[in-house]
Formats: C-alpha cells, structure tokens, sequence
C-alpha cells in the first residue's frame, strides 16, 4: 500500500480551503470598511483608497497563500463504513436542537463513544510511533500526519502483511481498540493489540478474554461489520454479500435514535410549535419511543436488543444482510429476535452458531442458565422474579436504577461509569418496592449485617459479581438469593463466600439455614472445611479462577475476610495458563499491599518459565511477615501455609479449556 | 453672542443608518425566531449549535447598535464639538460586531467559531472608542 494515498488528493481538497480563504478574504475586507470612517477623518480620500487596494491586496496574498498551504483532515473514506442516515433517521444534532440537556448528557457518555472515528482527539494513548509486542511479533502503530496507521504481520488463518491506516476506534471506558480498512470495499479488521485505559497498557487482544492462551490471533476481518456494528452504531447496516462489503451506519457510536427509533417522524411533527406545547402538557408523543415510559417489558427489551444473548430470528435474515435489525425500541424483542437461554438448544437460529462454535452455551451460561458474560444485563434481568412479576406496575425494567440522561452539569463521573441514577448506589433501588426494608431495624433483621454495612446492601447478596467481561467481574442482573444448592449443582460461586471468601461452603450453609431456613444440602467434608474461595483459585476452572481473583481484590471482600492469608493463593495464580487469570491475581495483589516490589518486573504475559520465579517470590516474603496464626478454612498451620493440603488440592486444578466470548 | 453648532446632518444620517439597520437585523431576528419555531430542517441540521449562537448574537448586536445609532443621532443635537470621531466609530462598531458574528458562523469547528469572529474584538474596540468619544463631545 502505498503511504501517500493517505493523503487525499489536493483537488478534492480544494472546496474546504477555498471557503477558508474566502472566508479570510471577508474577514479583511470586513475589517477595513469597520475602519473606513475613521480613516476619512483623517485623510482627503487618496488614504481611503490606499487602504481599500491594500486590503485586497492582503485578501488576495491570502487566499492563494491558503490554497497552497492550508492542510486539512476531510479525506473521503471509501474503506471505512459510511455514515448515512437512512430516510427515517435525522441524527443526534437535529435533536440537540429541541432536546440540549439529553443530548448533552449523552453526549458525556461512553454510549456516544463506543465507536469513533480515529483521531489525534479521539485515540487516547499519546504516542507519535510505537512499536508493540504481540506474542513476539511486532506491531507497529503511528501517525503520519493526521492519520494512524498500522503494520505487522498476520498470522493464523490470514498471513501476510498489513500496512494500512486505522480508521475506527472501539471503547473510550474500559479498553480501546483499533480497527484497520482491509481495502476490500469497507471491511474492517482488529489490530491485534489494544489499549487497556486504567492501567494505561497494551495488551494483545486475545488476551483480554478468559480464551485459552494458545488462541492469539485476533477476529477475523469483517467481524466488525457483521457482528460488533450490530450493537456498536446507531441504524447499522452490514450491506455484505459475498465479495462485497459496503457497510453504513446511521451514526458512529450508540446515539439518540438507537434507544428512541427513528426520529424523523418525530422532528417533522414537532416543527409544528402548537403541536409542541400540546403535547409537552400531555406528557407523551407517540412519534418517538421513550423507554422510560413504556411498560416495562418493552423497555427492557430497548436495552435488551443489545444488553443481551440473542440472535436473529431466522426469517429476517436476508433483509438484515441489507438493511440491519427489524428490531425498534418500543417493539417487541422477541419477535424479531430468540433471546437465548437454556431451553434453546435445538432452536434453528442457533445451528449454524453451535456448529461453528461447540461451546456456545457453556461459554454464555451457567449450567442452570444464568448468563456468563457481561454486558448481557438483560438476559439476567429477564430470569429474575422481579421482572417476571405478573403486576406490571411492580414490574422491573432497566430504567428502575439505570438512568440514561442527567440534568445539566449532572452527568458526573461516577454517573457515566454505570449510568446508575441518583440513589441507587444504596438500596433504594430496591426499596421502591420492598419498602419494609427500608427501616433500620428491618434491614438488620433481613441481612443479619449492620445497615450501612458492605452485607446490608441489597445488591451485594442478591446481585453478586458472577458475570465475567472486560477482564473483570460484574454484577449478575439475575436477582436471585445466595443459595449454596446453586453452587453445587452449577460452580457458580455464591454471593456469601464472595465476600466471606475465609469461609466454607458449611459454613454459609449453617449461616443460610439459621438465618434464612434454608434447607442445608449435604457436603462432603472438604466443602465443610475448607474455604469456598480457596477450592476456587486451587481446584476450578478459568472462569471461576478468574472470579476468585477478582474477588480477592474487591475492597468490601477484604474488609470481610482480612487479607493477611491471601498471598500464597494469589501468588499461586501468577503463573496461571490464563492470562486474564493472572491479571487479575497481580492486580488483587497489588491492592492486598506489600508487594509491589515483589512484582516489580511481573509481566503476566510471559511464559510460564517467566512467572514461575514470582509465584515462589510472593510466597516467601508472605511467609516471613505472616503472623495470623492457624486457620484451617485457608488451609493455614501455625507457622504458615499448610503445604501438603495446598498441593493437594492444586492437583486437582480443572484444566479444561474454558472459552468466554465476550 | 454664539451660535449653537449645526450638526443636523450628521444625526439624520445616524438616523438613516439607526433604522435602516434596525429593518435589517429585525427581519434577521424574525428569520431566525420563524427556522426555530418551526424547525426548518436547513436550520437545525445546518452546522452546529455554535453557528446557531453566532446568528443569534449577530441579530442582538445588530438590533441593539441599531437603537445605539438612533440615540446617538439625538444625542448629537447636544454636542458642543461635532462627535465625528464617535459617529466613525458607531458605524464601524456597527459593521464589525455583528458582521463578526455572522463570518463566524462559518468555517469554525469543535464548537468554536470560524475566523470571522477575529472582528468581534475590533468592534468592541471602536465601541469603546465611539462612546468615550461621544462623552468627550458632550463637555461644554
């Protein structure tokens, strides 16, 4: 490819640096006539006129100065998918004219920025050229002039080499990731790294997944424009056939007209000001959807074309290569869409899916059904007693906590992390209905924790973090009970040893008994004995390794269940197969405090042979300051960490390959 | 005995500017007010909202100079040195603050305005020198 195409031809440059000069040229001749008054006070008119030809003079110099020099980014694209509104649609700046304060705190969101056009403004790292390591390859990104651009080699499946500009960005919250036109039509494909912003690392792409560590090369080209468009853009349509890719969307990013339909119908009735007031008193308009006032089933299912694990109806496939999802908001989910779960096995959407993909169930759900990943909140919600409540005015959507828009100046960090809305950090959230627990005395008696504790809020018990997605835990939307039978029959951890991660499983079973009558299931004497979390990191699989450590990092877990005893077993992950797994041991390390000289130099990306030195480094400086004394649920003796039984346990580690794809 | 200086002339032509500028930047006003009410897709899909502001403050400089220009024609009659200095400036004033906003309104980008705003400056300069020179004509 060859570099100089990036720079658009000068002819098509021409129309934006005319405007510029003429503008120029108005601005200097504006100028002058401001001035002309004064300058026939003190001239007998030859000044007047010297000054006019100056001032024309200069105008000219000026536009052909700017004509040659002005540089400019507008290039057309004709690799990148094309943003065209569709007749329907108007865009997010029609409505900011009738709608500031929405569109501002919108704006402010990281829904606006899910998906950007690359740019000095919108690329976060700062870096003029870099050069990264991808599993031993190079991957090199930099700027040449305004455009970034990419070169290494692929490898896997799609060899060759690559050398072409990025043109789209992912994520503006958690990562970043970037997007090359492969030049055939508007395809694009993944750079194989991405950026990791709270951390402020690069990091290999498959890497950011619970996938197994031999899986490195990144998604095949096009996957953006089949699938990550679908939820990442505003009106997308994938417009692909074999051999052509001519992808538009309505807008880069998730904007005003994917959560309210097509807004066009709406921005012409309202040119009508009568109409305006009349409808602003009744409080409703039914030319636009609006979540926040449809039933509650239907609102959920606005988020839910997106926050869930769903696939198109079988019927709508060849209109939805050409002209995207049937799906509005305001529309029924399910008709245009099978949101899955575990009775869909045989369903004909999913068996293509299942054929390409073995582990498609096992790797979206637990065995009992509840979603895996995150970011499908609604396929959690829809699971939950309170939102299969038969009263629809009791029934939950995601608006019940969730607030989308702020009032002006509102929209504040912590705000725009979850889009959680006032209060509903607390348990008011679920105090709008359970109302009897919104008294002291009753909060004490239902959690058996002190109100005002980590354990009397509501979502800590009933939302625990089970959902894996951006190399961390997240809240399960499956508003359930802790329940040890459920961990029996699904591995899932249970939300009292996430916290209590010192105690056993028999523990939680006398305490949910006593407590809260619920029946003990029987446990063998390991379940009895020894702490849930504890069997998790020595004896689980990936996922439910990563969630351990997670778990171990998070503040409230801490504060439950002390952090003196936690080194060895996070330590012992360092050198786990799953990268996502040791990421999170060293940064739930780091947070226990005391060694970060010890992992100074940890790169949980080298190979085994790297990590191993650490595992045996964390666990020698815990040895000598350890002084917490016996405690058989972590396996500890007097003197320390109780070997045989450790090493027992770690034996049994579940090696199965475990794929989570987010 | 002396005879009170004539400036008659000077304040009809403040006076023809005053309200001829006035028809102007009304109509401007009524223009803007009429794309607005009924969101005129031109309008509300033409640029960004900072070009709106731009217009909108183009007819509001424009309107109140015009009524500046009215005051000033009367304002004239008292003078004991004929203003021309103050006069220069009102029309320059006149020219440059509005027509600045209206220049800016184009070619901006990232919700600021285009060069053309580079007159606004020197407007509020020849305001500044227009009023002190105004009050300057008044001493007796």
């Amino acid at each position: 490819m060859d570099p100089r195409l990036a720079i658009a031809p000068r002819a098509l440059l021409r129309g934006s640096v005319r405007i510029t000069s003429l503008l120029w040229l108005a601005v200097i001749l504006g100028g002058v006539c401001a001035l002309l008054p004064l300058l026939r006070l003190w001239s007998d008119g030859r000044l007047t006129k010297l000054a006019v030809c100056a001032a024309v003079a200069v105008g000219v110099c000026a536009v052909a100065i700017c004509t040659w020099t002005t540089p400019t980014s507008a290039r057309p694209r004709p690799n990148a998918p094309l943003e065209a509104l569709e007749e329907a649609y108007v865009g997010s700046a029609t409505c900011k004219s009738c709608h500031p304060e929405e569109h501002s705190s919108w704006h402010s969101s990281f829904h606006r920025t899910m998906t950007q056009r690359a740019s000095r403004e919108t690329v976060v790292p700062q870096f003029e050229r870099l050069e990264l390591d991808w599993y031993g390859e190079q991957v090199v990104l930099e700027w040449r002039g305004d455009e970034l651009w990419t070169r290494f080699v692929r490898g896997g499946g799609q060899p060759g080499h690559v050398e072409r500009p990025i043109e789209q960005l992912t994520g503006s919250h958690h990562m970043q990731v970037f997007w090359y036109s492969t030049g055939a039509g508007r395809e694009l494909a993944p750079v194989p790294v991405c950026f990791k912003l709270e951390e402020q690392i690069w990091l290999p792409l498959t890497s950011v997944f619970v996938v197994p560590p031999e899986l490195r090369d990144p998604p095949e080209p096009g996957k953006w424009n089949q699938s990550c468009a679908m939820c990442h853009t505003t009106d997308p349509r994938p417009r692909m056939d074999i051999g052509r890719t001519d992808t538009h969307v309505g807008e880069l990013g998730i904007s005003c007209e994917a959560c309210h339909g097509p807004g066009g119908a709406h921005a012409a009735a309202n040119r009508n000001p009568l109409r305006r007031w009349r409808k602003r008193s009744e409080g409703r308009d039914e030319t636009i959807a609006n979540p926040g006032t449809m039933p509650p089933a239907r609102s959920a299912e606005a988020c839910g074309h997106c926050h869930s694990v769903r696939i198109l109806r079988e019927r709508h496939f060849d209109s939805w290569r050409e002209h995207g999802s049937p799906f509005l908001p305001g529309g029924d989910l399910q008709s245009t869409h099978l949101v899955i779960d575990r009775n869909d096995r045989d369903a004909p959407e999913l068996r293509q899916t299942l054929r390409r993909d073995p582990s498609f169930f096992a790797s979206s759900f637990w065995s009992d059904g509840e979603v895996r990943l995150s970011g499908r909140e609604f396929s959690g919600m829809r699971e939950s007693p309170c939102y299969q409540h038969g009263d629809t005015t009791m029934q939950i959507d995601c608006t019940s906590c969730h607030a989308m828009h702020r009032e002006e100046g509102a929209a504040d960090e912590a705000w725009r992390d979850d889009q959680l809305d006032d209060g509903m950090r607390g348990n008011v959230g679920c105090t709008q209905c359970h109302g009897d627990l919104a008294e002291e005395d009753a909060l004490r008696a239902h959690t058996r924790h002190t109100p005002g504790s980590s354990g009397s809020q509501c979502y800590n018990c009933h939302m625990s973090h089970t959902s894996i997605g951006l190399m961390k835990a997240s809240r399960s939307h499956a508003i359930t009970s802790p329940s040890v039978q459920s961990e029996l029959a699904t591995g899932r951890p249970n939300a009292c040893n996430q916290c209590h991660l010192d105690r056993s499983l028999g523990w939680t079973a006398d305490a949910l008994e006593e407590g809260w009558g619920v029946a003990k299931p029987e446990l063998d004497q390991e379940q009895r004995d020894v702490a849930a979390s504890v069997r998790w990191i020595l004896t689980g699989d990936a996922g439910l390794r990563m969630l351990a450590a997670w778990s171990y990092g998070w503040a409230d877990a801490q504060e439950a269940s002390g952090t003196e005893w936690m080194a060895p077993y996070l330590g012992r992950l360092l050198d786990d197969p799953y990268y996502v797994v040791r990421f999170n041991a060293a940064r739930s390390l780091g947070s226990v405090g005391g060694y970060g000289g010890v992992l100074k130099g940890y790169n949980h990306l080298g190979d085994a042979g790297q990590a191993a030195p650490f595992v045996d480094s964390v666990r020698a400086v815990w040895q000598a300051r350890y002084t917490g004394g016996a405690r058989s649920s972590v396996l500890m003796l007097p003197r320390g960490l109780d070997i045989n039984r450790f090493g027992q346990l770690y034996a049994r580690r579940d090696d199965r390959m475990v794929f989570i794809h987010e | 005995m002396t005879s009170k200086p004539d400036f008659s002339a000077l304040s009809a032509r403040h006076l023809r500017f005053g309200w001829g500028s006035l028809l102007v930047f009304v109509v401007l006003g009524g223009v803007l007010e009429a794309m607005h009410g009924f969101k005129v897709d031109w309008y509300l899909s033409f640029g960004s909202e900072t070009q709106r502001l731009m217009w909108r403050l183009a007819h509001a400089h424009g309107t109140l100079l015009s009524l500046v220009h009215v005051a000033f024609a009367f304002t004239a009659t008292r003078c004991s040195t004929e203003p021309r200095v103050a006069s220069a400036c009102f029309i320059g004033a006149s020219v440059a603050l509005p027509g600045g906003f209206l220049l800016g309104a184009f070619g901006g980008g990232g919700g600021d305005p285009g060069v053309g705003i580079a007159l606004v400056p020197m407007g509020l300069l020849l305001m500044l020198v227009g009023v002190a020179a105004c009050l300057r004509s008044l001493r007796p």
